[in-house]
């Protein structure tokens, strides 16, 4: 498999760099690249899109903002996900978007309920669609570790290693989850409809 | 090149391969094209493929938000913000702020276009009113006829205050128009809810004013011999109706001829020459202020009763629903939208407008 993403930490370890000694323009870089990202991730647990953005955009000028007083992360990527969600979840807590055992969880566990609503996706091709609504039910019967864990490495592309930083988690117990993910989701599809057979081929793979 | 063989190719394999990911995630051309021909030359693969695309666009969830233009607005706007340090310092005033950062304020002050009409080569008022009233279009018409300040809400979620005896007419469904046009006769102030999508037009004689979201304040009185447009901050740019019709402006950016406004610039059109110049101009930002407001767990059925009588407007809401709710909060220079948007974050709600009216929908 190819592994673009040690050159991608690089990358951003390097405009880590110049944005301590005060770069604006490694800054602007670092939000191009990982804005979208982030703003799919915060989607997965706040719902109002407007607030998310004003998130990202505060978690990086405090970034800026703090640049003399924070240490290099090891990855910036699995720290700015960190970062976004501990923040969302603060600044959610003040304006009261959250129920007080959300935040207890975010917290305590350092996981966030993610939930997929693929009925927002406007897809042309009607079966495309259904399937793709099938699969995010299907998701969505996981327990939200695995969920989380499955978003991280299949959508965002995060390495064990980050995914485990950024659940603070252990990167076995990362291994594990993803395991029981696949062996999950291979159960439920068996007691679901023929429509869905093809996931079972898609699952055998694994 | 060496050919990847995809037949080999888990459902794993495919999720993180970046060919398939550029097809599924981009709808990139070539990759598109790719994954079509390959789909015809292995059918028996193409459950595997097609499980593996709706795996991914359950996670993606919707189509790409954020366009390359946003995003390079989105990161120039936060540089801009870098170095005002001293406002995260203030946990007091930071959650107000922070609502307040959404707001991009511009007021805009369009002064006497009256004798304009006579002036402009080309452009003449009965044109401009005829084109306007022989319109096939259904305009709802807002004249305020009292002689105190009238909120008009519109159906985008903006608001409109209109001066006493100015008019403003829209269409009742503009919202749902690709552009958001208003016709003013007199004077007003806007407060523009943000929709790059949905620029918003404010249309006087011989004047177009267009900006994207912000509030910013309009007048045109007939009888005043002087024009003139004011920001006080946020963008917008004022261009003359004749430039509008001459190409499609709507759909264009900013042309040579139209004034692109700055915080405290001026555009002002001076009896001599028919064209807008730019000047410098300072404390606008007092001429408008929205109400103050301050509230230490009020329920919040108190607090649509205090904004309906500070704005003099009809807030409907199912009061069973809202039982309960308390809230606590200063609103400081809000708009009512952001306001609304506040309380109905508190009581899980939202909210639209129906006939010039907040319709509060809470659920079951």
């Amino acid at each position: 498999m190819p592994h673009l993403s040690e050159n991608n930490r690089l990358r951003d370890a390097q405009l880590w760099k110049e944005l301590v000694l005060g770069s604006e323009q490694a800054l602007g870089a670092l939000m191009h690249i990982h804005y979208r990202s982030l703003v799919n991730y915060g989607q997965k647990f706040i719902k109002d899109e407007e607030f998310l953005k004003d998130c990202i955009q505060e978690m990086f000028i405090e970034v800026w903002n703090r640049r003399g007083a924070l240490s290099s992360p090891n990855n910036v990527r699995a720290y700015l996900f960190t970062s976004l969600r501990r923040k969302v979840y603060r600044e959610g807590h003040k304006l009261q978007l959250f129920e007080h055992h959300d935040m207890a969880d975010a917290e305590t566990t350092g996981s966030t309920d993610i939930e997929f609503s693929p009925e927002w996706w406007l897809i042309e091709e009607e079966s495309l669609a259904e399937r793709t609504r099938k699969m995010g039910d299907l998701l969505n019967l996981l327990p939200k570790r695995q969920r989380e864990v499955i978003y991280l490495k299949y959508y965002q592309e995060l390495s064990r290693e980050e995914i485990a930083q950024v659940l603070t988690i252990s990167p076995q117990t990362v291994s594990n989850l993803i395991q029981q993910a696949f062996m999950n989701l291979r159960d439920r599809i068996k007691t679901v409809a023929i429509s869905l057979c093809a996931l079972i081929t898609l699952f055998l793979g694994y | 090149m060496i050919m990847t063989d995809y037949r080999n190719y888990t459902t794993e394999d495919l999720l993180t391969d970046a060919l398939f990911r550029a097809w599924v995630l981009n709808a990139d051309p070539e990759a598109t094209a790719f994954w079509h021909y390959w789909l015809v030359d292995n059918p028996d693969r193409s459950e595997r493929v097609e499980a593996a695309r709706a795996l991914l666009l359950a996670m993606q969830e919707k189509r790409q938000t954020v366009s390359d233009e946003e995003l390079g607005k989105i990161v120039e706007a936060t540089l801009g913000r870098l170095g005002n340090a001293d406002v995260t310092e203030k946990p007091s005033s930071r959650r107000i702020y922070f609502i307040l950062s959404r707001i991009a304020a511009a007021i805009v002050l369009v002064a006497g276009l009256g004798w304009l009409v006579h002036k402009f080569p080309g452009g003449s008022s009965s044109n401009v009113i005829s084109k306007q009233s022989t319109s096939d279009e259904i305009r709802t018409e807002r004249k305020n006829n009292t002689d105190k300040p009238m909120t008009v809400l519109l159906g985008d979620k903006s608001t409109v205050i209109l001066q006493p005896g100015s008019q403003l007419s829209f269409s009742p469904a503009m919202e749902k128009a690709s552009k958001r046009i208003v016709y003013l006769d007199g004077e007003g102030f806007f407060d523009v809810v943000k929709d790059p999508a949905h620029p918003f037009f404010v249309y006087t004689n011989q004047l177009v004013t267009r900006v994207l979201g912000t509030s910013f304040r309009v007048v045109a009185y007939n009888r005043e011999k002087q024009a003139s447009v004011s920001v006080v901050t946020g963008k917008v740019t004022v261009f003359a109706k004749k430039d509008l019709e001459k190409t499609d402006r709507v759909a264009n950016p900013p042309a040579s001829g139209d004034v692109v406004l700055s915080p405290n610039e001026q555009a002002t059109f001076t009896q001599n020459a028919a064209k807008l110049t730019k000047s410098k101009i300072e404390g606008l930002v007092t001429l408008y202020h929205s109400p103050e407001f301050s509230f230490d767990e009020t329920p919040v059925t108190e607090v649509f009763t205090a904004l309906e009588k500070a704005y003099g407007i009809d807030i409907k809401y199912e009061p069973e629903k809202i039982d309960g709710y308390l809230l606590t909060a200063t609103f400081a220079d809000m708009s009512l939208h952001d306001e609304l948007q506040l309380i109905c974050r508190i009581i899980k709600g939202n909210y639209h407008i129906e006939e010039g009216k907040v319709i509060i929908e809470t659920g079951p």
